[in-house]
């Protein structure tokens, strides 16, 4: 197993399994290494640059009100100057105007710095992909993009989430150090992969489950089996039951039909009564079939003017 | 309200008004080019209009119209009337309505950047909107879009 499997409830993917020493030396004495440490500290305070360009930006303010308070990740601190800033929220429609000002303000921001693009706009060029001949087709044109949050604009939960994907990467970023690539500086493009391919969890909820079935796989291939199995069943027993209804159907129609061959010589009431209708009314009679039931009144007014039998009445009853 | 003013701007310019259309939605007057300046000021001055809120340029391929949209605040008419000035595609030239109507300045520049019609006398004849060194004028019909600015990509 991977180092990336090393993952506890309430442990952090990239720290190693504590040695054990003395326990009351433990209480006291954090073991860790430093890059660790800056790690922690710098995810746990992520100053974000506030770059509200458009309507995202309606988002990432309401991101930093009460109601969803981005303090919680230590990133509730905007920034006016990019001097202080760890993270640019690109939040908006960048235009061929403004991304010369965007390249400047990420140029001055100190290392390491990331870049959250917030919104359709500025991930792919949004609604004015097409048509528009003044939007950058992507932030990423003009500086490296960490995290992608799409949405038009994202909701407040979604630029949480990139928070939080974002702090996934960055403390990513000592493991990168010490184990793949020595000569790594920052999380650049392609880094969000790293974090996605399991340099730290991208969904800690799935490795939880893993690690308490023992091998999610034969598991989940077992309660396919079971399932497959099931439904084959139920299949099989659906076929027979539709088999003997149709049987049994079957030997009904050959016994009516053997019933009313004899009776076909004296014709049956309804017949007396449909008969003379349709040759006497042939205006009448395909209204009568279009209205159905709802042009009962009319048939039986027209059954009584004919005089005809008193079975035409209750014929006409019956059918509503 | 309508009907007195264009009667008072076909007298006061005469052969100038070149069409009156009372009718429809938008009534307007359709003005020669060369005298718009003089029947702004005619509405300014005898019909009681005290404000310019709209300059728009539009290009039909054969032609470019120009629209002055005037309101009457104190009259309490808010869009009361609409000169229309048709240019020719190949030079579209106006003169400039800034220095007597101060919010002309930016709405004459904005139809300046996008449509490309120049107006001879404005102070500041530079683009609004888009970056100085951009070229051509994106609301024309025959715009062509650029497929790099500097250096950034813009095809996809």
């Amino acid at each position: 197993m991977s180092d990336a499997n090393l993952t506890r409830p309430g442990r952090p993917a990239y720290m190693p399994p504590p040695q054990r020493f003395d326990p009351e030396l433990e209480q006291t004495i954090l073991l860790t290494k430093a890059e660790w440490l800056v790690d922690w500290g710098r995810k746990s305070s992520l100053w974000p640059l506030g770059f509200g360009l458009a309507c995202c930006a309606i988002e990432m303010i309401s991101t930093a009100m009460v109601k969803y308070d981005i303090s919680r990740f230590g990133a509730e601190v905007f920034r006016a100057t990019p001097r202080q800033a760890d993270v640019m929220i690109v939040a908006g429609t960048v235009t061929h105007k403004m991304a010369p000002r965007v390249k400047r303000l990420y140029d001055q921001m100190s290392e390491p710095k990331w870049v959250i693009a917030m919104g359709a706009c500025t991930v792919g060029g949004g609604p004015y992909f097409v048509h528009g001949y003044h939007v950058v087709k992507g932030v990423d044109k003009v500086v490296p993009v960490d995290i992608y949050l799409p949405g038009c604009p994202p909701r407040p939960e979604a630029l949480l989430e990139a928070v939080m994907r974002l702090q996934e990467l960055v403390s990513a970023r000592g493991k990168l150090l010490n184990g793949k690539d020595p000569g790594y500086t920052g999380p650049e493009k392609g880094s969000v992969q790293a974090v996605m391919d399991g340099l730290s969890p991208a969904e800690p909820w799935k490795t939880e489950k893993a690690r308490s079935f023992d091998g999610p796989k034969e598991i989940a291939e077992e309660e396919d089996k079971k399932k497959k199995a099931e439904v084959a069943a139920a299949r099989k027993i659906a076929a027979e039951e539709k088999k003997k209804k149709e049987a049994e159907e079957a030997a009904k129609a050959e016994a009516e039909a053997a019933a009313v061959a004899p009776k076909e010589e004296a014709p049956t009431a309804e017949e007396t009564v449909e008969a003379p209708k349709v040759e006497d009314n042939a205006e009448e009679a395909p209204k009568e079939e279009a209205k159905g039931p709802g042009g009962e009144a009319e048939a039986g007014a027209d059954a009584e003017a004919e005089e005809k039998e008193p079975d035409a009445d209750a014929k006409d009853g019956g059918e509503s | 309200m309508h009907a007195e003013a264009y009667k008072t701007l076909q007298d006061a310019l005469g052969d100038a008004i070149e069409e009156v259309v009372t009718e429809g939605t938008q009534p307007f007057a359709r003005v020669r080019a060369d005298s718009i300046v003089e029947a702004a000021k005619t509405l300014r001055e005898k019909c009681g209009a005290d404000m310019l809120h709209l300059v728009t340029g539009t290009d039909f391929k054969d032609r470019f119209e120009v629209a002055y949209h005037f309101a009457g605040i104190e009259k309490g008419a808010s869009d009361f009337f609409c000169l229309k000035v048709t240019l020719s595609h190949d030079d579209p030239v106006l003169p400039t309505l800034a220095h007597d109507w101060p919010s002309a300045d930016w709405f004459e520049r904005e139809t300046w950047d996008l449509v490309g019609i120049r107006f001879e006398g404005h102070p500041h004849h530079y683009r609004i909107l888009l970056p100085e060194d951009w070229e051509g004028h994106p609301l024309r019909k025959d715009y062509e879009f650029p497929t790099t600015y500097h250096g950034i990509d813009c095809t996809k």
